[in-house]
């Protein structure tokens, strides 16, 4: 049994009803400051009564806030509800009231925006889908659900008193020797030692004096009708006083001693937070059939990268041993890169609302999860936080795109078809694909999943293959042939390179045709996706940028030729290039943009050397003219939404 | 097995000691205060109960006063001590919140713990509601259709008729009284296949609508097309409720199996009171493992009216090869009084009266001629005292409201669904100081309260305080709370001996000074044809108003009571059909067939710990036959006549 979705509506910033799907085990919310994780780990968190939560209880704030803020109030109602799956036969039985149609769990929680007269706002829980089932609190008792905030305060939490951690896992530790022993009127053995300590520590020399003046003093001043007795000695004990009393205490590997968790760091103290909570599932993993949840807010808080990595895969073993199901939430692209991504849980708050996406949920083909786990890395999990996303082929673009983009949204802006001069004040990530096939991407974005038949008996493989390849490669899917998915609710474009033979020299109105082998998916997604689009420029990124114009390519060339190393033919050619440029002479200009291309794939230059040249001057010379190639500016368009 | 395992569970000491203020057992303090030994109390046929095998279905026929609430809480309290499953517990139904009362607080005496999950104790009807109706009804019926709409079952009472069910009645009309019903009206007797009308008025109602049904097929149609739409829209009676719960578990093997898990024992009080579709319920969920236990007095079936046949539970007792165990000693009543019981029921079963006789007489008839009811209750109130017998606990028992409302002196309450006239009840009942007047009342007042402010509504039922929809508890509360208090506030409106005509106005007057947010203006509609000159107080009393401290009490009222003494008032003639108000119902000797009147008088009688006292007509007209008097004689009653001039000396 674990929990696998969530509805939410009027809660924070939900004022749209939004659904949550969670996997057993590990779960990873990602996503931008102010997309709504907080606000979902809470909601579970007020569902399933968690206890830090239930005390705070529901305040004015969680009431969602209509967009133009003319609601002062918050709406009238909230309304949360969980859904457990795959229950087992006991569970069935357990949770009775609680089962919906399909036999999964069914929790919901209602609290309406007006305050009783105890100063608190009406809630209501019930199982299942009828409110006047009977509810027992017993089996809510039983989904256990621990909650890590941000900003942990592991000492405090550890620390001895009513309700401590340490104490409630001990306590259940020993649930049933407890029952037993107070069933039939016995002590429990730590309170049968304590009883005989304080017995011998009452009869020690110096105590028992002590005592004993302060007893004839009470018979003198009050005599023996109104006098009492006292006793010197520790406080008699009750087993769950005893155990509240304890404390954990640190000792740091290679030395003796144990100090007290105020003299640890922060992070060792949350470690060791983390720890108890996983102890204590860990040691009840038996007792219990129920579901176990723990909620960690930002995990990386207060830990060091290796750590946090280390933390997060020790998680990940706990979940599959101990059955525990575990929802984290993180702005760490380290930690967003260490899971697999179909664990991860994507939120995005496209045009003031929230959209969020499981991308287990996308109908992602296996072969492009594998591939999308192997090549997410820290670097590139910026994706997972981004409001659109810019795919590009190389190192060139990554480098440079970012430049142009500016260039080319400052004149936007100046114009008034934008409000944002970059890239990075959009939110909008450039992410350089290292030449692997952008479809793999895009398949979190798309929204369909094509629907491959199966072979058929009689069918020869060849043909199998044909008739798959030719259905992929549809440019506009029917009605069948796909089904609607998920998908992670931002625009994302693509830039690639139509890589036409190496001898096909095309001039800026040419057309001519490709040998990369994806072009078919351009028009498949524009198509069947407002989401995605492809943008092919006329051969490669540098070769369209300096046949774009003259002055693009005189200042490339100018570049090649500070750099290159050996006096000779090829320097000559660039220098006669560039005179004739000045001269205003005519020039084959493809022939030109071939010569550059070729010198900057050369040994002594290589396409990041001459990104990284390129972007220096443009930087530099904000003045300098530089013109953009079409398909780029296109792709800007699309991303920031400029003309619609 | 013997007591000492009772007392290792139940008491904790590991064997029993001779004197019970010795023990030191954790029953201790109740056996202290009862004054015995509450485990060495039980007698072998109770305690052969207590340990019978719960892996065993079991019929246990507890005649009247046999202790067995004591027993099953001791049972009850015995398992649950005993108990190892976590999720899977006991249910014990009973059939009015009053048993389910006395049930929870003996267990509370026995189980330091009391009622805990996983077990329940309530009535079937709650239990039904609240683990298999409301989870999974919308399954047979698909109202709230859409996954995420609440499909909480709502209950509307057959005799409710308000603006909202008009979007419920059917095509078709079904005779000059009942012309077109409204889908909560009427529900389907699984037994005889049919539609049947099920409220109690127009008493002619079950008659002309059978005949207007007989076998048309259209009618059928319309009759079920209309109770889908009522079902679809999420309203249900409880007949339909019991029905469709029968259905969906027999459909749906899955839910009745898990549902059987969850309980696998389930102990029935009063299994006499079981209607067909919950033995059905309880037949199917023993199929798929649950244990049941049955226990009752099927002579004290006494719900005809609501087709509950004797013959269901017998049938079901037989097929299911329940155990049959007995407790035949009556520890309530005196053997004399025992006696007449068994005999009135052509019992053949052997009950042993365990309580001494206390009074000479015990068995009294009290002869009454026209109008001498109160002579009659004056003359019982001076035997009571006379013998020593506290009236406290004592009651006067007659057949139903209508016997109730004669010996109080009020005019027969004919249920009118007029809301002036509800809110004229209201205050009539106000000066009736008792629980039941105050409960009753509230429901009038609230009752009056939705019809007129909020005739439109769709509204709960006497249980929620016929609760608006739109509207929350607590507003509803104030709502009604204000309205009371503006009433009797108000010295016009208390003033019942106006007419109607004026009486209306001043209630006009007064609810129009009413001043809430949530209110309108009442919707008053208007008094009943002919009524208005008449005066308002008149409609409910009669002028000679008994006042007596001894209550009243119908004999549905009285069930499961133990009573000191009792007064059981015949209707002083016979009416037009036999509902066991006249006293030779009582006494119909026919061997083959018990019939209703005869387990209800049955009730009446056993109810009565030491003194046993009827009430019979002798109108001079038509007075009793010796043939009668020797009849009442060899049933060992003492005759009184001439009670006038007895209660006057």
């Amino acid at each position: 049994m674990y929990l696998s979705k969530v509805f939410i509506e009027n809660f924070r910033l939900f004022s749209q009803p939004v659904e949550v799907s969670f996997q057993k085990g590990l779960n990873l919310l990602v996503g931008e400051n102010g997309s709504g994780k907080s606000a979902v780990l809470d909601a579970i968190r007020a569902l399933l009564n968690e206890n830090e939560f239930s005390r705070r209880g529901i305040t004015e704030e969680d009431f969602s806030n209509n967009n133009n803020g003319t609601d002062l109030h918050g709406a009238d109602r909230l309304s949360i509800t969980g859904i457990f799956s795959d229950l087992s036969e006991e569970q069935k039985i357990e949770y009775l009231t609680w089962l919906d149609n399909s036999f999964n769990a069914k929790l919901n929680l209602e609290v309406q925006n007006r305050l009783n007269n105890r100063n608190r706002y009406n809630q209501k829980r019930w199982g299942g889908n009828s409110s006047n089932s009977i509810f027992d609190s017993e089996p809510l008792n039983d989904i256990q659900c621990v909650y890590l905030p941000a900003l942990r305060d592991a000492e405090r939490n550890l620390r001895t008193g009513r309700g401590s951690r340490l104490a409630r896992f001990i306590a259940n530790l020993s649930a049933d020797l407890l029952k037993e022993k107070r069933k039939n009127g016995e002590l429990m053995p730590l309170e049968d030692d304590l009883k005989a300590f304080n017995e011998k520590a009452a009869g020690k020399e110096e105590i028992a004096k002590a005592n004993k003046l302060i007893n004839d003093s009470i018979q003198n001043a009050a005599g023996s009708v109104y006098g009492q007795k006292t006793q010197i000695q520790f406080n008699t004990l009750s087993y769950e006083r005893i155990i509240e009393s304890l404390q954990i205490l640190f000792s740091e590997a290679g030395t003796d001693g144990f100090r007290n968790l105020a003299e640890n760091s922060l992070g060792y103290n949350n470690l060791i937070y983390i720890a108890t909570i996983l102890a204590e599932f860990e040691g009840l993993k038996d007792k219990y059939t129920t579901p176990r949840i723990l909620l960690i807010e930002e995990l990386e808080a207060h830990l060091h990268p290796q750590l946090q990595i280390k933390l997060l895969k020790y998680l990940q073993q706990q979940t599959d041993e101990c059955r525990i199901q575990v929802i984290i939430s993180t702005h760490s692209p380290l930690i967003a890169a260490s899971v697999p991504i179909d664990k991860i849980i994507s939120f995005n708050r496209v045009d003031g609302s929230c959209s969020i996406t499981s991308l287990f949920d996308c109908g992602m083909e296996c072969s492009a999860s594998r591939f999308l786990n192997r090549w997410l890395d820290a670097t590139k999990t910026a994706l997972l936080f981004s409001k659109g996303n810019l795919f590009v082929e190389g190192i060139g673009e990554a480098i440079l795109i970012p430049i142009l983009a500016k260039r080319y949204l400052s004149k936007k802006k100046a114009e008034g078809a934008c409000s944002i001069s970059s890239l990075e004040e959009a939110g909008i990530s450039v992410i350089n694909m290292n030449g692997i096939y952008f479809h793999y991407f895009l398949q979190l974005y798309n929204g369909y999943k094509i629907l491959l038949p199966e072979r058929v008996a009689g069918e020869t493989k060849e043909n199998y293959t044909k008739k798959i390849t030719e259905l992929r490669k549809k440019t506009r899917l029917s009605n069948g042939e796909y089904e609607v998915t998920s998908r992670i609710n931002i625009r994302c474009a693509v830039l690639t390179d139509n890589d036409p033979a190496k001898k096909i020299k095309p001039s800026l109105d040419d057309d001519v045709e490709g040998n990369n082998p994806q072009l078919w998916f351009g028009k498949q997604v524009s198509a069947m996706t407002d989401n995605c689009r492809v943008y092919v420029n006329k051969k490669t990124f540098e070769y369209d940028l300096s046949i774009e114009n003259k002055c693009n390519a005189q200042i490339m060339l100018n570049i090649l030729l500070e750099a290159i190393p050996t006096d000779g033919s090829i320097k000559e050619q660039l220098e006669s290039y560039i005179t004739r440029i000045a001269k205003e002479e005519t020039i084959d200009e493809p022939e030109m943009a071939a010569s550059i291309l070729e010198q900057i794939e050369s040994d002594y230059m290589g396409k990041g050397l001459f990104a990284q040249l390129l972007a220096e001057k443009l930087s530099k010379q904000e003045e300098m003219k530089f013109d953009i190639p079409q398909y780029i500016c296109k792709a800007i368009n699309f991303l920031a939404k400029i003309g619609e | 097995m013997s007591v000492d395992s009772l007392g290792t569970v139940l008491c904790r000491v590991d064997s029993m000691p001779e004197q019970y203020c010795v023990c030191n057992g954790k029953l201790k303090n109740k056996c202290m205060a009862d004054g015995y030994c509450n485990l060495l109390h039980l007698t072998k046929k109770q305690l052969d109960y207590v340990e019978s095998d719960i892996n065993k279905n079991i019929y246990l026929n507890a005649c009247p006063g046999s202790g067995k609430t004591e027993v099953i809480a001791v049972k009850y309290s015995y398992e649950t001590q005993k108990w190892m499953q976590p999720y899977s517990g006991i249910a014990v139904l009973t059939f009015t919140n009053s048993a389910e009362n006395e049930i929870r607080n003996r267990i509370n005496s026995f189980s330091p713990n009391g009622i805990e999950y996983p077990h329940f104790v309530g009535t079937f009807t709650s239990w039904l509601h609240g683990y298999i109706a409301n989870p999974f009804l919308s399954i047979v019926t698909l109202h709230g259709e859409n996954g995420k709409d609440d499909t909480r079952l709502r209950i509307v009472e057959d005799d409710a008729k308000s603006d909202f069910l008009n979007a419920y009645k059917t095509k078709y009309s079904y005779g000059e009284k009942l012309n077109h019903i409204s889908a909560n009206q009427y529900c389907w007797d699984i037994k005889e296949r049919k539609f049947v009308y099920t409220p109690q008025i127009p008493r002619s109602g079950k008659e002309e609508f059978d005949s207007y049904l007989s076998d048309k097929n259209y009618m059928k149609n319309d009759l079920r097309d209309t109770k889908n739409k009522f079902w679809e829209s999420g309203f249900f009676t409880y007949e339909d409720v019991e029905i469709l719960s029968y259905l969906l578990l027999k459909r749906n093997v899955e839910i009745t199996r898990i549902i059987a898990k969850r309980y696998p024992l389930i102990i029935v009080d009063e299994c006499q009171d079981l209607s067909l579709p919950q033995l059905k319920i309880l037949s199917l969920l023993r199929e798929q493992g649950t244990k049941v236990h049955l226990v009752g007095d099927l002579d004290q079936a006494i719900y005809e009216f609501r087709k509950i046949d004797i013959e269901d539970t017998k049938a079901f007792i037989k097929s299911n090869e329940l155990i049959e165990m007995n407790l035949n000693e009556n520890f309530r009543s005196n053997q004399s009084i025992v006696n007449a019981s068994i005999k009135i029921v052509q019992g053949k079963k052997h009950i042993v009266g365990m309580r001494n006789q206390m009074t000479e007489k015990p068995l009294l008839v009290f002869l009454y001629r026209k109008n001498e009811e109160k002579d009659l209750v004056q003359l019982y109130h001076s035997i009571l005292e006379q013998k020593g017998i506290e009236e406290n606990n004592c009651r006067i028992i007659v057949r139903n409201n209508a016997g109730k409302d004669k010996l109080l002196g009020r005019k027969a309450g004919d249920l009118s669904d007029n809301i002036i006239e509800d809110y004229a009840h209201f205050v009539f009942l106000t000066d009736d100081e008792s629980l039941d007047g105050f409960q009753e009342r509230i429901k009038i007042l609230a009752r009056a309260i939705q019809q007129s402010y909020f005739p439109k509504s769709v509204h709960g039922n006497s249980n929620n305080l016929y609760k608006p929809e739109e509207i929350d508890t607590s507003t509803w509360i104030n709502i009604i709370i204000l309205i009371q208090k503006t009433i009797v506030e108000n010295e016009c409106v208390l003033d019942l001996s106006q007419n109607w005509e004026i009486w209306k106005k001043a209630l006009r007057k007064c609810l129009d000074g009413v001043s809430s947010s949530y209110l309108g203006k009442a919707d008053l509609k208007r008094l009943k044809n002919g009524i208005k000159n008449d005066l308002v107080v008149e409609s409910f009393s009669l002028k000679n108003k008994n006042k007596t401290k001894i209550q009243i009490e119908t004999i549905h009222g009285c069930k499961g009571m133990s009573l000191d003494s009792v007064l059981f008032v015949s209707s002083y003639s016979r009416g037009d059909n036999r509902s066991g108000a006249y006293w030779k119902d009582w006494f119909i000797n026919q061997e083959s067939n018990i019939d209703e009147a005869q387990r209800l008088a049955y009730v009446a009688f056993s109810r009565a710990k030491h003194l046993l006292a009827l009430g019979i007509p002798n109108p001079v007209s038509a007075p009793i036959t010796e043939m009668e008097r020797k009849m009442l004689m060899d049933y060992g009653f003492e005759i009184i006549d001439e009670i006038k001039a007895q209660s006057i000396s």
